[in-house]
């Protein structure tokens, strides 16, 4: 048994860990049962950037509770925060702070948290690592135009940004060669939108919060921030190219380019000169998140988006913030109730 | 794929010749950058069994060859990029312009172009009244 300060941190961490995995359980339980079941598309009436804020804070609820629940509960224990707010902080009664014993439940849910927690972020962070040296190597492979686009000799049809630090627009000699100059404008405009909000950094960043959901959930999120973050990007375009339309269509060339021939030899299975690629962010496995339940692609949600002119609604931030205190609170207030709850289901 | 330096300058090499044997590439290196023989040997034996060289025999050497040319392996190196990171089959770090896996069929696409004709329609009818 541990006695004093770090005992006190080790119960606050408990605390936190429950909040977290609270947080977790409720917000999948949300996206998989709210969303999948009636089909609705609850915040595809918001626009792109506030329903980013929202997948953000998804993704940040459970370690945004979990620390606000922490801080409670220790704040509860100031002879400060006793005085000023002595009635509300009762609530908070806080088990045996002072002591932690690693073999009770509280150290071993404390361990099994931290160890789900460290290998998750060291199998993210090793798979930055070598995204990022295998980017240096495409980079040295690529040379940059007037634009600073990075042209990449390849025959597959496309346009990305990638890179962390300092992420780079790269685009394909098949795809440059098939574009006007406008088309290849609008492209350089999205993927250098991309490139100033350093999206790739941030899509890292959103998977490793993430990849603590259940994959089903983790998956939904990851889809509909890719999407959202799409749909940013073409609204950045569209602030230059007034005729949204022009964006759509480009949109829907590229697209066309890339299946057809390009498709059929990905179809054929392995060729010894497989020039071809395909990456990522298909949303059209029911995105139940952000897409429109009639559209079936990610292309299509951002061509409806794009070309309609409705007013989307905003986050309402009172309410978001409300909810997170909320959750705090009784995430604070419940920790001693669980103690109590498991400790006499296992005396029991 | 995960390749060392040498690896890269070797790799890079056979894209511009057709095929060597170790003592060539020895030779090519040797004024550039230094090193043995045998460094030189084992970087193409890696590079064999990543797939990236082909060899086959002649005499006592071996003959390589690059088993995929530039294009193709650039092409293979966004792939992997994207695969590294991804969940599934979704989720790309990379920021993609347009999505080459999505599934759209021929007549989901003229559906799409159906909707941006009508969307310019409407704005010139918008435009002249």
């Amino acid at each position: 048994m541990i006695v004093g300060e770090l005992a006190i941190l080790l119960n606050l961490l408990s605390i936190m860990a429950l909040g977290v995995l609270l947080i977790i359980g409720s917000v999948s339980l949300w996206v998989k049962v709210v969303h999948s079941k009636t089909k609705k598309t609850y915040l595809s009436v918001y626009s792109a950037s506030s329903r980013r804020r929202i997948l953000w804070l998804l993704a940040l609820s459970p370690w945004l509770v979990g620390l606000l629940a922490a801080s409670l509960a220790i704040l509860s224990g100031t002879r400060v925060f006793a005085i000023v707010t002595s009635d509300i902080f009762e609530l908070f009664h806080w088990h045996h702070p002072q002591a932690f014993t690693f073999n009770s439940w509280h150290g071993l849910s404390l361990g099994f948290a931290l160890s789900c927690a460290s290998f998750l972020v060291i199998q993210n962070v090793k798979r930055l690592l070598v995204n990022r040296h295998q980017i240096k190597w495409l980079q040295s492979l690529s040379k940059p135009d007037q634009n600073n686009i990075y042209l990449l000799d390849a025959e597959v049809p496309t346009a990305f940004t990638a890179g962390y630090y300092q992420p780079q627009c790269y685009m394909t000699s098949a795809l440059r060669k098939e574009l006007t100059l406008e088309e290849y404008t609008i492209i350089q405009l999205h993927e250098n939108a991309h490139a100033k909000r350093a999206d790739p950094l941030k899509k890292w960043f959103f998977q490793l919060l993430t990849s603590f959901y259940p994959l089903g959930a983790s998956r939904q999120l990851n889809q509909a921030m890719s999407l959202a973050m799409e749909q940013c990007a073409d609204a950045t375009v569209s602030k230059v190219v007034i005729d949204k339309s022009k964006i759509a269509a480009t949109l829907l060339k590229i697209k066309r380019l890339s299946v057809g021939p390009f498709m059929s030899i990905l179809d054929s299975g392995p060729i010894e000169d497989n020039t071809v690629c395909y990456f990522g962010s298909d949303q059209s496995v029911s995105s139940g998140i952000a897409s429109d339940s009639l559209s079936s692609d990610n292309l299509s949600d951002r061509i409806r988006y794009l070309l309609n002119d409705d007013q989307k609604n905003t986050v309402p931030l009172l309410l978001v913030v409300s909810v997170v205190i909320a959750l705090s609170l009784f995430c604070a207030m419940s920790a001693d109730l669980f103690h109590h709850a498991i400790e006499y289901s296992l005396a029991h | 794929m995960n390749l060392g330096e040498l690896e890269k300058l070797v790799l890079k090499y056979f894209w511009q010749t057709k095929a060597a044997d170790a003592k060539e590439v020895h030779a090519y290196f040797e004024k550039q950058r230094g090193g043995t023989l045998n460094t030189i040997q084992s970087t193409l034996d890696r590079l064999f069994k990543k797939g990236l060289l082909s060899r086959d025999k002649q005499g006592h050497a071996f003959q390589y060859r690059a088993a995929k040319q530039r294009k193709a392996f650039i092409g293979q190196l966004i792939k992997d990029i994207t695969q590294d990171f991804t969940i599934g089959d979704e989720d790309s770090l990379l920021t993609a312009f347009v999505s080459l896996s999505s599934e759209l069929n021929e007549g989901q696409m003229d559906e799409l172009e159906k909707m941006i004709q009508d969307y310019r329609a409407n704005v010139s009818v918008e435009e002249k009244a």
